[in-house]
């Protein structure tokens, strides 16, 4: 390592191009709060179906129960991926995966750099996959599925999705030990930006949000979903999806949520996710017969 | 001689995959080659992370030719006056035969017409071009998947196949596979050092890919971490916590082993040394160094007597990269423990009284209510223990406080981030209150047995906690009607089920799990709103459940199965089977040390007799004495008389519950053989289906008490 300091945005910037060159769509963050880069529709939705697609975009995801206040090092309820999904999967993916992560800066013949085993499961969207996660010198730094099934649909072609952490890399590349101190530019830290965003949500998140009002929004949002799936929308019905899936990981966050009632919640959204998917398949067969 | 090679390149298999398919593809060919009538030297295979590799040596050059005898119609019918009938004609057209083919040969059947037809021997190379695509389809495994837009199901995706027979390149094809996979000799090393490499000779195959950092020979590969691994701790005087399982996984993990001895700050020596481990194994795959003299104390709370601050890492990057690779996972550790600092010191500052509380706040599952009635239910079923085995004040105390904390880990910080740590942490946590310390050991065994193999609790109050924590989940579900069906048991009952089966066997007491069951079902049904069973049902589906498992670890233990059938099969009443488990085990491994010594044919061939016959009378099963269905005064010969004397002889053995019981009655059966052949075949035989009904009755109730006494032995009517 040593040599120039690569800033967080660098990051972002350094994987765009070289995932533009291997022929990616760029796309931007999508404007529902999420868990995970794999509910943007560009994910999602895009992984259903016969038509090939190649996209790659960083996206914010939201984990409410993960704040620290911004105590925790490793910690925060709202940080950053970047996403790429290529259908079908191309044979030389992992060695495309290598070189990109060259072009960040980590030469592979310096490190210890492995496959290891693991299985991906989203329950809340009926969606799961087999693959790795990436240890690079015991960390995990992405992680590596072929899609096999989402909302319950089987993939044919598979999909590859990869999903670069990108705040680990930072600090390994940066050799930082705490999040809030990667340098997103010369100017201005990570922290700078974030930390009070991070204060302030898990100020929501764990103390002032009211439940009785999430479980209403809750029900309105399935309701809406489900209305929407009645419409044929399934667009905009997956934006209720999500907003269901983040409004329980608000209640999630103030512990109001039972184990028992934790897999039924998960269950109501899972099925809704499936209708969605099954309408939208549904809807790009009408659209090219 | 032949020598065949077939290396199937992957992208990185699971480690457990890379494992059970080393045995799995010897297995598929070893079955085809014997099917085929093959002959070999030896079949080896192997596997590294990125691909499972198979050769074949002392195969011939070409199969030999195969004469075949094919059996045809009867002589008679195929040739009149030594004429062919058509259905000679058509028999040897069928095989592309001329009719002066056809030979005649006596069978013990008759004569018959059979016809002699050579089958080409086939090339080897048609048939490893025919059968390497069906052992590869034939590999089996968890998960399998899909990959571009091919059909081909796989561990993860092939991406190039060697295959060669005598060094020469056979062209296999992976039908399904995207992109479409052509055997050729060209091999990939290990990617830091060279992408592609060209295998000429079969027999260069495993050096070549040595220089090219590949250890493909699994078992050389395992070796070579265990010595590098021995030869540190060696000369550093420490111990390395390294189980079978995780060697495994670090061979499955790696191409080219190099080892890294990495360092912690030792303040974090003041964790838990399980939190440590758990961590450094299980998540990082680390393997931890303890001090050679450490003595292991479950109830620890820091690990500086225990662990060394240093832990081995076993790496598939290059010798040249140690240091980088050595601070990256340095780093990725402290990063780890500091998490479970925060997880421990948060723990700590919360009593278990408090965290006990907060059960209450957690649904078991829907209709069972929440942690803390979980918790209530425990507590009463150790109180139904405490009567039934009369334990002492002491003992009682012990059992209710153990139980009435026994989840209280649950709602920590740590069970929650590290959940296979339940019980462990509960444990360190109620000694750290100034609990007792066979209390918080209890609460530690509560979940043991693991498996039916695994550690028993070794602490009396343990094994009671045990059981009533798996007792309370299996009331529980069935009372919701979840019972496990085939493959389907999410809540491991029957483990669950085993686990109290096995824990009974091991303790002093003699335990009454009837009695349990049955107050149980009853409580259970009385305090539980959802289910709309009546107490009789539940009761008998446990029973059932209970019996279906003591089968299951009678066959676990090496009882032959109808010797487990005759002990706890269905014919045995399952009262009698449950009031006392460990008694069944007993007298099964009796049984089995009597057919060892050949001695329990004798026996086994006439009680079944007896068995036979008794079912047509009318007596009860649980009448044990002549008194009042024996009547004397219609014995006509000398050994009806010998057989009612033997019956009054084995009473007294089987109405009374005195120790060694069971070899006495074994001891009276063997010596009943002689008496019983009397009775049947002897001089002074009778007919035991007397015509006279009086007579026949009495002699068939002398059978059924006989009968009735041999069952508290076995059903000797299970025997074969």
């Amino acid at each position: 390592m040593g040599g120039k300091l690569v800033h967080f945005q660098d990051i972002i910037l350094k994987l765009s191009q070289f995932w533009k060159k291997q022929g990616c769509l760029l796309l931007q963050p999508y404007d529902t709060e999420k868990g995970a880069g794999t509910m943007s529709p560009h994910t999602f939705l895009r992984s259903l179906g016969p038509e090939p697609w190649a996209v790659a975009y960083p996206e914010p995801c939201r984990r409410p129960a993960d704040g620290r206040y911004g105590d925790n090092p490793n910690r925060a309820q709202h940080y950053f991926q970047f996403q790429v999904l290529l259908k079908p999967s191309p044979d030389s993916i992992q060695e495309t995966y290598l070189l990109s992560l060259e072009e960040i800066g980590i030469n592979p013949k310096e490190h210890d750099i492995r496959f290891v085993e693991d299985n991906w499961e989203s329950p809340t969207l009926g969606a799961w996959g087999v693959g790795w996660e990436v240890w690079l010198d015991g960390m995990e730094v992405t992680q590596f599925t072929y899609f096999q099934q989402c909302g319950g649909l089987d993939c044919n072609p598979v999909s590859i999705e990869i999903t670069y952490g990108l705040e680990r890399l930072a600090m390994y590349l940066q050799n930082i030990e705490s999040i809030w101190d990667l340098s997103w530019n010369t100017k201005y830290s990570y922290g700078d930006i974030w930390l009070p965003f991070e204060k302030a949500n898990c100020e929501y998140n764990f103390s002032r949000s009211n439940p009785e009002v999430l479980e209403k929004l809750f029900t309105l949002y399935e309701q809406e979903a489900k209305d929407l799936i009645l419409n044929k929308l399934s667009v905009p019905a997956l934006d209720f999806v999500l907003k269901c899936s983040h409004t329980f990981n608000l209640l999630d966050a103030r512990g109001v949520i039972s184990v028992a009632e934790r897999t039924a919640v998960i269950g109501r959204i899972r099925s809704l996710a499936k209708e969605v998917a099954e309408q939208w398949v549904l809807e790009r067969k009408l659209d090219s017969p | 001689m032949s020598n065949f090679l077939l290396e199937i390149g992957t992208e990185e298999l699971p480690a457990d995959f890379a494992r059970l398919v080393v045995p799995q593809l010897k297995d598929l060919v070893e079955t085809d080659f014997r099917k085929k009538s093959i002959r070999y030297k030896e079949i080896s295979c192997s596997s590294t992370p990125r691909r499972i590799s198979l050769c074949i040596s002392g195969l011939p050059i070409k199969l030999e030719d195969q004469v075949q005898e094919i059996k045809g119609p009867p002589y008679e019918q195929a040739f009149k006056n030594e004429l062919a009938t058509p259905a000679a004609i058509g028999f040897a057209r069928r095989y592309g035969a001329s009719i002066d083919q056809l030979q005649k040969k006596q069978t013990n059947k008759g004569a018959f017409v059979f016809l002699s037809i050579t089958k080409k021997g086939q090339s080897l190379s048609a048939i490893f071009l025919n059968d390497v695509p069906k052992w590869i389809e034939g590999l089996q495994g968890k998960r399998f998947m899909k990959w571009a837009r091919g059909s081909l199901r796989f561990s993860r995706p092939i991406r190039w196949m060697v295959c060669l027979l005598n060094d020469e390149v056979l062209p296999v094809q992976l039908p399904g596979s995207d992109s479409l996979i052509t055997a050729s000799n060209i091999s990939k090393g290990n990617r830091l050092i060279i992408d592609s490499l060209p295998i000429n000779k079969i027999e260069h195959y495993v050096d070549l890919m040595k220089q090219s950092g590949v250890y493909v020979n699994r078992d050389s590969r395992k070796q070579l971490i265990n010595n590098l691994v021995k030869k540190i701790c060696k000369n550093s005087n420490t111990f390395a916590d390294m189980p079978d399982n995780l060697l495994d996984e670090l061979t499955d993990l790696v191409e080219a082993p190099t080892l890294v001895k990495c360092n912690f700050s030792d303040s974090y020596l003041s964790l838990p040394p399980e939190v440590l481990s758990t961590v450094m194994r299980v998540h990082q795959r680390y393997i931890p160094l303890k001090i050679s003299s450490s003595e292991f104390d479950p109830l620890a709370l820091n690990s500086s007597k225990i662990l060394v601050p240093a832990f081995l890492c076993i790496t598939n990057g290059l010798p040249g990269s140690i240091n980088i690779i050595r601070k990256g996972n340095e780093k990725v550790i402290k990063a780890r423990f500091s998490d479970a600092r925060y997880f421990f010191d948060s723990d700590k500052a919360i009593s278990c009284s408090t965290r006990n509380e907060k059960l209450s706040k957690v649904i078991f599952s829907e209709g069972l209510g929440t942690l803390t009635e979980r918790v209530e239910r425990i507590v009463w079923l150790s109180k139904q223990i405490i009567e039934l085995l009369h334990l002492t004040e002491s003992q009682s105390r012990k059992l209710i406080t153990s139980a009435s904390y026994s989840k209280n880990d649950l709602v920590s910080s740590m069970v929650s981030e590290f959940p296979e740590l339940q019980g462990i942490m509960g444990a360190k946590y109620l000694y750290q209150d100034g609990f007792d310390k066979d209390i918080s050991l209890a609460v530690l065994e509560q979940y043991m047995p693991k498996s039916t193999s695994s550690k028993l609790p070794s602490s009396l109050i343990g094994s009671l906690l045990a059981i009533t924590d798996k007792l309370e989940l299996l009331l529980s579900i069935f009372s919701k009607g979840l019972i496990p069906t085939g493959s389907s048991d999410p809540y491991a009952l029957r483990r669950a089920a085993n686990g109290i089966i096995l824990i009974i066997n091991s303790i002093n007491h003699s335990f009454d799990l009837n009695k349990l069951l049955l107050i149980s079902s009853k409580y259970w049904l009385s305090i539980l709103p959802i289910t709309k069973k009546d107490s009789q049902k539940l009761f008998n589906e446990l029973q059932e459940f209970f019996r279906t498992r003591i089968l299951f670890i009678l066959e676990e233990k090496g009882i032959d199965n109808d010797i487990a059938q005759a002990v706890a099969g269905s014919s045995i009443n399952p009262n009698r089977l449950l009031e006392n488990p460990k008694d069944v085990f007993y007298r099964a491994r009796l049984l089995n040390q009597l057919r060892t010594a050949g001695k329990l044919k004798t026996v086994q061939l006439v009680f079944s007799r007896v068995v036979n016959l008794a079912s047509e009378s009318t007596i009860s099963k649980d009448l044990y004495s002549s008194n009042l269905v024996i009547k004397e005064s219609l014995f006509e010969k000398e050994s009806e008389f010998n057989v009612l004397k033997l019956i009054d002889k084995i009473e007294p053995i089987v109405i009374n519950n005195y120790a060694n019981r069971y070899e006495s009655l074994v001891e009276i059966l063997l010596s009943a053989v002689e008496i019983l052949n009397e009775f049947f075949d002897g001089d002074t035989s009778v007919m035991v289906m007397s015509k006279d009904i009086k007579i026949r009755k009495n002699r068939l109730n002398l059978l059924a008490i006989l009968r009735n006494q041999s069952l508290i032995l076995a059903d000797f009517n299970c025997l074969k």
